[in-house]
């Protein structure tokens, strides 16, 4: 079957990268939170703050990537309610993975800790310190959290659909093995 | 501000210490009801935190005298402590840190005070934590002074800033990775 129109190598890697970063940052936020404290947990927490903030970075540069190349068109094998929802989906995703690193740095500025991204770059603190803010945050990363794992699971299972029910090929436009 | 203000001494600590002259001077309260002690582990890459103790109080002394001759001293509630996650809030009362079973009190008495500038001064103390004393320096800065204020009222505002090595105190857990230099900050209101 010939593929559809394919992502640009750049916006591919720029998935992929993210796609690896995220799935480890779950593994890594769901691990951590009941951690005794100590060391593993000092580290997991670093680590946590320092992947995000790479994500964010990566995030942004795929936004601007977008801005400057759009996503291909999808093929006519896509229904028309896939065609409507998919743009959102995908932008929500976007949103996403611009909002949980923020609100974590938010967080983690709100809780009076300093990040100091891979122990090289001081980060400025967005807000001061503030245990009821802090909180507050820490509500809101908790249920982004799990909004960008629901999505994820439906983003996911999106592809199984059209590439494991359909073979219409859709897998092959992000795929890092196909041209 | 006044000439006499200028002047400003910083005085404390227990009256029978006081020389004679500072009959004459202002005895003053600070502590957590109207202020904070706040602190920040001042020198890691990998996980710099923040603190504050909440229960805390001192006595200060304003005089126009000899500011050579004063003394501010505070006595804090070690049991106090407060850190952003309950978890390490029981670490640091717990043995390893300031084992507030043993030692309930940390206390802070200035040894000499100098005057170095408009409303700023520098209070060389020691800190006793732990059962072990050691020198720690405060750079003041003293604002919003109001010499008429009535009893109870605020007479002014104090910021005060120092840093010390945990380590010196026998809190050595975990600080090859979350440092060893605490900043300390402390703002308060002094009330008659």
């Amino acid at each position: 079957m010939r593929g559809a129109e394919g992502y640009a190598p750049v916006a591919k890697l720029l998935h992929w990268l993210v796609a690896l970063l995220v799935l480890g940052m779950i593994g890594l936020g769901l691990w951590m939170v009941d951690l005794p404290l100590g060391l593993a947990k000092l580290y997991a927490y670093a680590w946590h703050k320092w992947i995000g903030l790479t994500v964010l970075v990566l995030t942004v540069l795929r936004l601007a990537w977008r801005a400057w190349r759009p996503p291909p068109t999808l093929p006519p094998t896509v229904t028309a309610w896939e065609r409507a929802i998919a743009p959102w989906s995908h932008g929500l995703l976007l949103v996403l993975l611009v909002a949980l690193p923020v609100s974590g740095w938010l967080m983690s500025s709100a809780g009076g800790v300093k990040v100091i991204w891979f122990g090289l770059l001081e980060l400025p603190d967005l807000v001061s310190r503030d245990l009821a803010l802090f909180e507050r945050l820490r509500t809101w990363h908790h249920w982004l959290a799990w909004t960008l794992m629901a999505l994820l699971a439906l983003h996911v299972a999106a592809v199984l659909r059209h590439d494991v029910l359909r073979r219409d090929g859709i897998f092959r436009r992000m795929s890092p093995f196909a041209r | 501000m006044q000439a006499s203000s200028r002047r400003f001494v910083l005085l404390g600590g227990v009256a029978c210490l006081l020389p004679f002259r500072a009959l004459a001077a202002e005895q003053l309260h600070i502590g957590g009801r109207h202020g904070s002690i706040d602190f920040a582990i001042g020198d890691s890459k990998v996980f710099r935190t923040t603190g504050s103790f909440k229960d805390w109080q001192g006595t200060v002394l304003v005089d126009d005298g000899d500011a050579a001759r004063s003394t501010v001293a505070v006595k804090v509630n070690t049991g106090s402590i407060e850190m952003l996650d309950p978890q390490q809030t029981a670490m640091l009362k717990d043995v390893d840190f300031f084992d507030v079973a043993k030692f309930p009190d940390m206390t802070y008495r200035s040894k000499r005070i100098e005057r170095i500038g408009d409303g700023t001064l520098k209070v060389e103390g020691e800190v006793t934590l732990r059962g072990i004393t050691r020198p720690m320096a405060l750079d003041v800065a003293v604002t919003d002074r109001r010499p008429d204020a009535s009893a109870g009222a605020r007479y002014a505002r104090f910021r005060a800033s120092g840093s010390l090595k945990r380590s010196e105190f026998g809190m050595v857990k975990y600080v090859e990775v979350v440092g060893d230099t605490v900043d300390i900050s402390i703002r308060t209101d002094a009330w008659r």
